[in-house]
């Protein structure tokens, strides 16, 4: 009876002390990009006064870098932490009525910030709960990874014709079927401007206050609502093309050498991305 | 809907098996359960926060059934939150079965299958557990198993996933634990060990959790089996206790400690001493780098399965408790010490009835880091703390018994708690606060009961000062009615100088419990055990049913 127990005892222990992978280096690997046609909207929620915030721009930053324009990166300032100052430190109004609508539908603020939507999917595919597709940073990664395997179902392509004098921006989408797509699904426009110089929290950085954070891509406005345009009202067919126009102007609050338009299809029911697409208003 | 099907199945089969069973080895069986409700009605006040929610009422619920049959046990819980009360977080909204297990016992060998609970030790590499009011349940689901294969030695292990929510954790966790009653193994060769004659026990003990998850990240190559070990020791004696543990955590890059491959560990040391009127004790205890989670991006209370006890007192009285420490897991270093005296009757201090004075000191700094520059993230030296003080507490309670009808509490509390850095915010910086709290209970007769707390803080940081005053009075055995003010008297902004007044009363007959509140709840944390949970501000009506069976 002894021997015995102390032989099953030994089997657990040579189970557990076998279950151990130390790393010693290296700590990352080469990522092997495959070719698609399918990209991938990433969108960064954050704030000015959340100081865990950059972390997650510095991960989306380094993904749109590995994964070379397949990785779409709009940052939206929502919840209590975008909330303004009225003087000094953290006074500029990053916040829009598009990212306010974002953050009530999909409960941002209660999960907290940083958090990130990958082409909007919930990471276990239960769309009931909003919150279910509000990853950490450290999820993006691998979550953009498989959805780049995924085979592109719309193809979307802009034309823009930009007057820089008065600001004035004409764009065309030309949404092309790849698959079969049904009646809920929508197009979405957003306009989006890069590196904005002013104040962000940064816990663990000297100082925590930062003065000049470039901000990137920062969501400014949409062209179409936050939920977008339905694209028509029957079932589309592979090979059809819709085509959409829009006429906006630029505020000249905005920079607008570093303005670009992102446009995406989605399913408005489950509000998940199947394409995106973007454009500078300058090159 | 097959969960449900196959647990309404199992428990409407369960009284005709042991019905059939009667006459030969089970009998009939029992059934036990409880069940409990807390819906609250929300309005909004601009004064305090309270914002408008559009649901107006919402409700958590829960009830457990449980069935025993001699060596067997099996049981569920029903979980409803339409919707979730405000603080607790939105994946809870919705209701399902969310426990559910068979448990059997046959001589030595106990098995369960299904969800269970369990801890290791303190819990320092592994505590599945279940704190309502946090919101926290990270039940395992999966296999159990208790042996015993000879006295004194007592083998658990353990396999499964975590409760995340309405649903599972991504990582597989496993692990065994193994305890030596030191006294019951020798008792059978040496006399002198054995429970009746022996003044002392000695039990050592050891533990390993490993988990399991898929490295699916693109760019770093993250460990996919993380292990964890620990060792304790504990000695018991009429008059003395000691206890301590050491944990070790091999490289686990998370979400919480920003992906560093350091190693992890930590030390917890406790020890008391008791005799009649008089008690000592003291704990000690360092964590560095001991978030373990079944899922590395995990955050906030999710998924946890190291669990760092607390070593700071926790408060019952609001003020007091109204800067809770919350244990910080990525490191810290910290001490309690508490010394408890009674002055015996008719001892100057101890009047005619005794004096019971109580004296604690708690105190928490970071560790001594210096960072590395590369994936190791730092080095901590272990018995050098850091400059940062994180939390200090000292408190003296003296209980005095006036007369045989009236009892009075007096307690003085200095505290001192970095705001910054235990809620993990900015900007607030380090609060200093004095508390007094006074309070009295005058026993009218023997069902008639009245009890009234004042108490005041006093602080020139964060909300400033605060007062409180609560009036209570209970009907034994079945009513009670209370008053509560908390008045923020001295924030520094006047429109915020706020009463949170409430009212409540409760009935109570036999095992059920109803209560009805009214008023307004201050934001502020809630903890229990140094782990703690957020609850926003709210005004309104409030009802709690509780019942058990």
């Amino acid at each position: 009876m002894k021997n015995s127990s102390l032989f099953i005892f030994g089997i657990f222990v040579a189970f557990t002390f076998a279950a151990c992978d130390e790393i010693t280096g290296p700590y990352t690997e080469e990522v092997n990009v495959t070719e698609g046609g399918r990209k991938i909207l990433l969108e960064d929620f954050t704030g000015h006064e959340c100081g865990n915030c950059p972390y997650g721009g510095l991960e989306a930053i380094k993904l749109d870098s590995i994964y070379k324009g397949r990785v779409i990166v709009v940052a939206t300032h929502c919840s209590f932490f975008a909330d303004t100052n009225k003087n000094g430190k953290f006074s500029y109004n990053f916040k829009t009525p598009v990212g306010d609508e974002l953050d009530q539908y999909f409960s941002i603020e209660t999960a907290g910030l940083p958090k990130g939507m990958v082409n909007r999917q919930a990471k276990d595919g239960d769309y009931g709960i909003f919150s279910n597709r509000l990853l950490n940073y450290t999820e993006w990664g691998s979550s953009i990874a498989m959805e780049l395997n995924k085979t592109a179902a719309v193809n979307l392509s802009l034309t823009k014709n930009y007057d820089t004098l008065n600001r004035n921006l004409n764009l065309d989408v030309e949404i092309e079927y790849l698959a079969k797509g049904n009646i809920n699904q929508q197009l979405v426009v957003y306009l989006v401007e890069d590196s904005i110089i002013n104040w962000q929290k940064w816990y663990g950085h000297i100082p925590e206050d930062v003065s000049n954070f470039a901000h990137r891509h920062v969501l400014r406005k949409s062209l179409n609502g936050t939920w977008g345009d339905r694209l028509s009202g029957s079932v589309k067919s592979a090979g059809q093309i819709i085509s959409k126009s829009f006429i906006t102007s630029i505020s000249p609050k905005y920079n607008q050498k570093h303005c670009y338009v992102v446009a995406f299809v989605q399913n408005n029911l489950t509000k998940e991305v199947l394409q995106v697409e973007e454009i500078k208003l300058m090159e | 809907m097959k969960k449900v099907l196959a647990v309404t199945l199992f428990f409407l089969t369960f009284p005709f098996l042991a019905k059939a069973q009667e006459t030969n080895k089970f009998g009939a069986g029992e059934i036990h359960g409880n069940f409990q409700m807390m819906a609250q009605n929300y309005l909004v006040d601009s004064t305090i926060g309270a914002k408008e929610v559009s649901e107006k009422i919402r409700m958590n619920s829960f009830a457990n059934l449980n069935y025993t049959n001699g060596n067997f046990k099996a049981g569920m819980r029903y979980e409803s939150y339409e919707k979730a009360l405000l603080g607790f977080d939105p994946r809870y909204n919705g209701s399902d079965i969310t426990y559910r297990y068979a448990t059997y016992t046959n001589d030595d060998l106990e098995f369960t299958i299904g969800n269970f609970y369990e801890q290791f030790g303190s819990g320092l590499i592994f505590r599945s557990y279940e704190e309502r009011g946090l919101g926290i349940d990270n039940a395992m689901d999966g296999i159990r198993v208790k042996y015993k294969p000879t006295a004194g030695v007592y083998l658990k292990s353990i396999i499964g996933k975590q409760r995340f929510y309405f649903a599972k954790g991504e990582g597989i966790v496993r692990g065994l634990d193994a305890e030596f009653n030191l006294n019951e193994i020798l008792s059978g060769f040496l006399p002198e060990f054995n429970s009746e004659k022996a003044h002392y026990t000695y039990i050592l003990g050891g533990s390993m959790v490993g988990k399991y998850q898929a490295d699916n990240d693109p760019i770093r190559i993250l460990p996919e089996n993380v292990a964890a070990f620990a060792g304790r020791f504990n000695f018991i004696s009429d008059k003395f206790n000691f206890y301590t543990e050491y944990a070790y955590k091999i490289n686990d890059p998370s979400l919480t400690n920003g992906f560093i491959y350091k190693k992890g560990e930590a030390l917890f040391v406790s020890a008391n001493y008791s005799v009649k009127g008089f008690s000592l004790s003291a704990s000690a205890k360092r964590v560095d780098n001991m978030d373990f989670r079944s899922d590395r991006n995990a955050d906030v209370n999710n998924l946890t399965m190291s669990f760092l006890p607390a070593i700071s007192k926790q408060h019952t009285y609001a003020l007091p408790a109204f800067y809770p420490y919350a244990t910080q897991p990525l490191g810290e270093i910290g001490e309690q010490f508490e010394l408890s005296y009674n002055f015996k009757k008719g001892s100057k201090l101890g009047g005619k009835y005794g004096t019971l004075v109580t004296i604690n000191f708690s105190n928490a700094n970071n560790l001594d880091t210096t960072q590395t520059g590369n994936e190791q993230g730092y080095t901590a030296a272990f018995f050098r703390k850091g400059e940062t003080l994180l939390y200090r507490d000292l408190n003296i309670e003296v209980v005095k018994k006036i007369s045989p009808k009236l009892k009075t509490t007096y307690t003085y509390m200095y505290q001192v708690f970095n705001k910054d850095r235990v809620q993990n915010v900015s900007g607030y910086g380090t609060v200093f606060a004095n508390i007094a709290v006074f309070e009295m209970q005058y026993k009218i007769n023997s069902k008639n009961t009245f009890r009234a707390e004042l108490q005041s803080m006093r602080t020139k940081q964060d909300f400033g000062d605060w007062a409180v005053a609560l009036a209570e009075y209970t009907v034994s055995p079945h009513w009670f009615f209370a008053a509560l003010d908390q008045y923020n008297y001295g924030n520094a902004i006047a429109e915020k100088r706020a009463h949170y007044y409430s009212g409540s009363f409760g009935y109570t007959k036999n095992a059920t419990r109803f209560i009805v509140g009214y008023g307004k709840q201050r934001e502020g944390y809630l903890c229990v055990g140094g782990v703690c949970r957020l609850i926003p501000a709210s005004y309104g009506l409030s009802l709690s049913i509780s019942s058990t069976f």
